[in-house]
């Protein structure tokens, strides 16, 4: 190996170093929001998911692996800049859900350093028909695709 | 290679001897194509068919040609023409010719081309049979031809556009579909067009059968995390806006064989022009000079060169014989409420449905698909339809109304003022060939219809400008003539310096006894539209600017808001269109006086933040719209009052703002765009910061893309294996007609 290799490395890759100037400051995951309606079929919701806004940011929303739920859903802007979400969707399909159901997947940065603390809360739900009901909601973070293909779909 | 074809037709006796040899024949009169390859001997005319200029058919833009010989030569222009004996001749204009061999519906018959100064002859000879319509019909003959081009793999595979129109608003969704022809991961980058009005609402990225909804964020943030999604491995997808027109949309991390799907969902207010109301969908974005020292505008270059233009955004163009697999489908649904009379595109062939008298739906044509002109869709309605429209959107955030006005309708008798017509014509590169012939027909009929006592000038501009006359001259008959023959001598060629164009236009001294009409004839192929508007803002004075857009994928917004900012009014004709019928609309604008000093009285409706701020003039066949916010309900009466030719008029217009057929969702987004786009014109000349806030707020709050904000999503659940790969521009043709010699580098 010639003697000034590991010096020239160096150097070489000091070159190199502003056009990595924007190195990664966070990383990317998955949150899954799940509704819990029992035996009562699950055809529209409304859920608040609220987060540190400063050191999360959501990149993402996306539909279910559920048909019924398959569409991405949609959100209240609002509340959006200030770490309050609201996610909303509703299915006209014959066979709405019933159990807990994977609704929607949340895709979210974090800020390197951080935990992502995010809440679920239900703001209303209802039946086909529209009867109100009251499921339960959670979050549980994805750990990969894989992951989220076997969790009940 | 382009396409090579062998123009040497001979009686149907040799058919079939020659590679890609054509025969045809009919049975009887109302009878079809058996089909190609067959020889055959029977009966019943031949017919040739000459597509319009700029058409695309075959995926293939095609240009007059022009054929000669024969007893009978062809001389149709859409529709059929009978042939005896043989036509045809040298195709002596740009691009390529083709010819049909079927009647009725010809477009879905197979077509075949014939190139630039290629030869083809349709042969045909009585066979041993009399003919069914008569004697001196051919029966049969042929054509051969070898057809190739290079096609270029490119990460765009097709574009599918639904649009949905009810009232006088369209929602549209896009659906781009990326897919990775190569074997190392890429990003695509892909630079298209959109409406200039359009409010962006909705991003959605499809991997798969998996939906993933964008959010809106400031436009740095977003651009920020995308590059890291993508240095990440993350399936990711950006979607910025450079102009009001034109926006970027890049890909990361497309596998190998893989691709990914986006869906972009826009509403847009229809134009009302003239009669009809229109439709258009941009399909691509033209060429477009930037001024030395530039770095903020549009460059144009070749497939793979990218960065050579030094500009900020860049579109890559294919080079001529070159074709990307990327096409176009696109479907609008009309519902008018009122039965539709006519529907027409002069930009494409389209099939109609009419579902009801008041709903039709219409499509591109089969084999209409290469994206490389605006289309432009326009419908006219029933009885007596131009009535102010008022629609209302009420919601949580408060309610939104949109309304529409239209002028009076006797004015003709109100007399005219003496004008000051100031021609300026673009001479620049990307106006040569089709679109300078087209404004020069434009150009000379002006000329023509102009009054006894109006004076006139005409100015050309492309590095600089230069005018017919020192001042303008009186339109006498020795003046215009010498006007004509300067006209008929320009040519395109150069770079486009407009704002050159307007200091000559606008910067001589006024004649107070005239009323200054300036008509710019430019395809609006620039990337400094800021500094160009700005230049009219401040030259403008007492002048008004009627902006002709020349060509078939114009720059819209540019014209719109020259025309907007010198309060008058744009029009656009297409390579393919009667320029004679949009300067006769023109002097009918012209003609009559427009209501001016227009003010409104909302009645019982509490009104605020309405926009434009200051209500524009209003011409003949060109309706305004007003959109604000408003408290109130039930019947109101909404007065209008304004002057027309110096006399007062008023005007009075009963809405319900609780009336269902009133109701649209859109509104709200509408007004939000209209917001973003009176701080945007009041940004050219106050570049404050606080603007800029205003603009971004709008947008996040209304989840309206801007130039300040950006759609992003990312798929976080699966990292790609290796390196991100290569970013991959999608490359388009230039727009139809515009020449890729003059504009590309």
């Amino acid at each position: 190996m010639p003697r000034y290799a590991p010096i020239a490395t160096l150097a070489f890759m000091a070159l190199l170093c502003p056009l990595h100037a924007g190195q990664d400051t966070v990383s990317f995951r998955a949150i899954d929001l799940w509704v819990g309606s029992g035996k009562a079929p699950l055809a529209a919701y409304q859920v608040e998911v609220t987060y540190d806004a400063e050191h999360v940011k959501i990149v993402g929303l996306e539909g279910s692996g559920t048909e019924a739920f398959r569409d991405a859903p949609y959100y209240d802007r609002k509340g959006f800049e200030g770490g309050r979400i609201v996610v909303a969707a509703f299915t006209l399909d014959e066979h709405a859900p019933t159990g807990n159901t994977r609704v929607a997947r949340i895709h979210i940065a974090v800020e390197n350093g951080e935990q992502p603390n995010l809440s679920a809360k239900l703001v209303t739900a209802a039946k086909p028909g529209g009867k109100r009901i009251k499921p339960t909601v959670k979050l549980r973070a994805t750990a990969s695709a894989e992951g989220a293909k076997e969790e009940g779909e | 290679m382009g396409r090579k074809l062998i123009g040497i037709g001979l009686l149907v006796a040799l058919c079939g001897c020659l590679a890609g040899c054509y025969s045809w024949r009919y049975y009887g009169d109302e009878g079809e194509p058996l089909g190609f390859e067959e020889q055959t001997l029977d009966f019943g005319p031949m017919y040739g068919d000459i597509p319009l200029h700029g058409e695309v058919i075959n995926d293939r833009p095609y240009a007059e040609a022009q054929l000669e010989g024969g007893t009978a030569p062809p001389q149709a222009w859409y529709g059929n023409l009978g042939i005896n004996g043989y036509a045809g001749g040298r195709v002596t204009q740009d691009r390529a010719a083709l010819i049909s061999l079927r009647r009725g519906d010809h477009r879905k018959a197979p077509w075949i081309d014939i190139g630039m100064n290629e030869e083809v002859w349709i042969i045909a000879s009585a066979g041993d049979k009399p003919a069914v319509r008569g004697k001196g019909y051919p029966t049969q003959g042929e054509l051969r031809a070898v057809i190739g081009e290079e096609k270029i793999p490119l990460p765009l595979k097709h574009t599918a556009v639904k649009a949905t129109v009810s009232a006088f608003v369209s929602s549209v969704k896009v659906v781009q579909r990326y897919h990775n022809p190569y074997d190392t991961k890429i990003e695509a980058v892909y630079v298209f067009p959109l409406p200039q009005s359009s409010a962006v609402t909705d991003f959605v990225m499809t991997v798969g059968d998996r939906q993933i909804r964008g959010m809106i964020r400031e436009r740095e943030e977003a651009e920020l995390l995308y590059r890291q999604a993508k240095r990440q491995g993350y399936r990711a997808a950006l979607l910025t806006q450079e102009r009001p027109n034109v926006f970027t949309q890049r890909v990361a991390n497309i596998e190998p064989g893989k691709k990914i799907d986006i869906q972009i969902a826009y509403f847009n207010p229809l134009q009302y022009r003239d009669g009809d109301y229109e439709f258009v969908f941009p399909m691509v974005v033209g060429p477009r000079f930037n001024p030395p020292g530039s770095t903020d505008g549009v460059g144009a270059v070749a497939r793979g060169r990218h960065g050579v233009s030094g500009q900020k955004t860049e579109v890559q163009y294919l080079r001529p014989g070159e074709r990307s697999g990327h096409d176009i489908s696109l479907q609008v649904d009309i519902d008018a409420g009122v039965e539709i009379e006519r529907a027409y595109s002069r930009s494409h062939v389209i099939d109609v449905e009419r579902l009801k008298p008041s709903r039709i739906s219409v499509s591109l044509a089969r084999k209409n698909t290469i994206p490389n002109k605006d289309f432009v869709l326009r419908y006219g309605v029933a009885g007596e339809r131009l009535k102010t429209a008022l629609l209302v959107d009420k919601g949580e955030r408060g309610n939104t109304f949109a309304l529409v006005l239209h002028p009076p309708k006797h004015t003709s008798d109100i007399p005219r003022m003496a004008r000051e017509m100031v021609f300026v014509l673009d001479c620049s590169g990307s106006m040569d060939g089709a679109p300078i012939e087209k404004a020069k027909q434009a150009m000379s009929r002006c000329l023509r219809n102009l009054d006894g006592n109006d004076t006139f000038q005409v100015i050309r501009f492309s590095e600089s400008a230069s005018q017919l006359g020192k001042a303008p001259l009186p339109a006498t008959r020795k003046n215009v003539r010498h006007a004509l023959e300067y006209v008929k001598s320009l040519q395109g060629s150069g770079g486009t310096m407009m704002v050159e164009g307007i200091k000559a236009a606008l910067d001589f001294p006024h004649d107070d006894e005239r009323l200054r009409v300036v008509s710019f004839m430019t395809d609006g192929y620039i990337g400094n539209e800021a500094e160009i508007l700005a230049a009219v803002h401040r030259k403008l004075g007492d002048a008004r600017i009627f902006s002709f857009g020349v060509g078939d994928s114009v720059n819209r917004y540019l014209l719109e808001r020259m025309a907007s900012f010198g309060k008058g009014a744009a029009a656009f004709v297409g390579l393919d269109e009667s320029a004679g019928e949009k300067v006769d609309a023109f002097y009918e604008r012209i003609a009559h006086p427009a209501l001016t000093d227009i003010r409104i009285d909302w009645g019982g409706m509490k009104v605020s933040d309405v926009y434009p701020r200051k209500i524009p003039d209003i011409f003949v066949g060109r309706p305004v719209m007003i959109t604000g916010r408003f408290e109130g309900d039930g019947r109101q009466t909404i007065r209008l009052t304004g002057r027309t030719g110096g006399q007062d008029c008023a005007h009075s217009v009963d809405v319900d703002l609780d009336a269902s057929g009133a109701q649209h969702s859109a509104i709200t987004s509408l007004w939000a765009r209209w917001r973003i786009k009176d701080f945007s014109e009041r940004s050219i000349r106050d570049r404050s910061q606080e603007l800029r806030d205003m603009i971004t707020e709008t947008s996040l709050a209304y989840n309206l893309l801007c130039r300040y904000t950006a759609f992003l999503a990312v798929d976080s659940t699966e990292r790609t294996k290796g390196e991100s790969g290569v970013s991959v521009n999608v490359p388009v043709p230039v727009p139809n007609g515009v020449r890729y010699e003059t504009t590309v580098r």
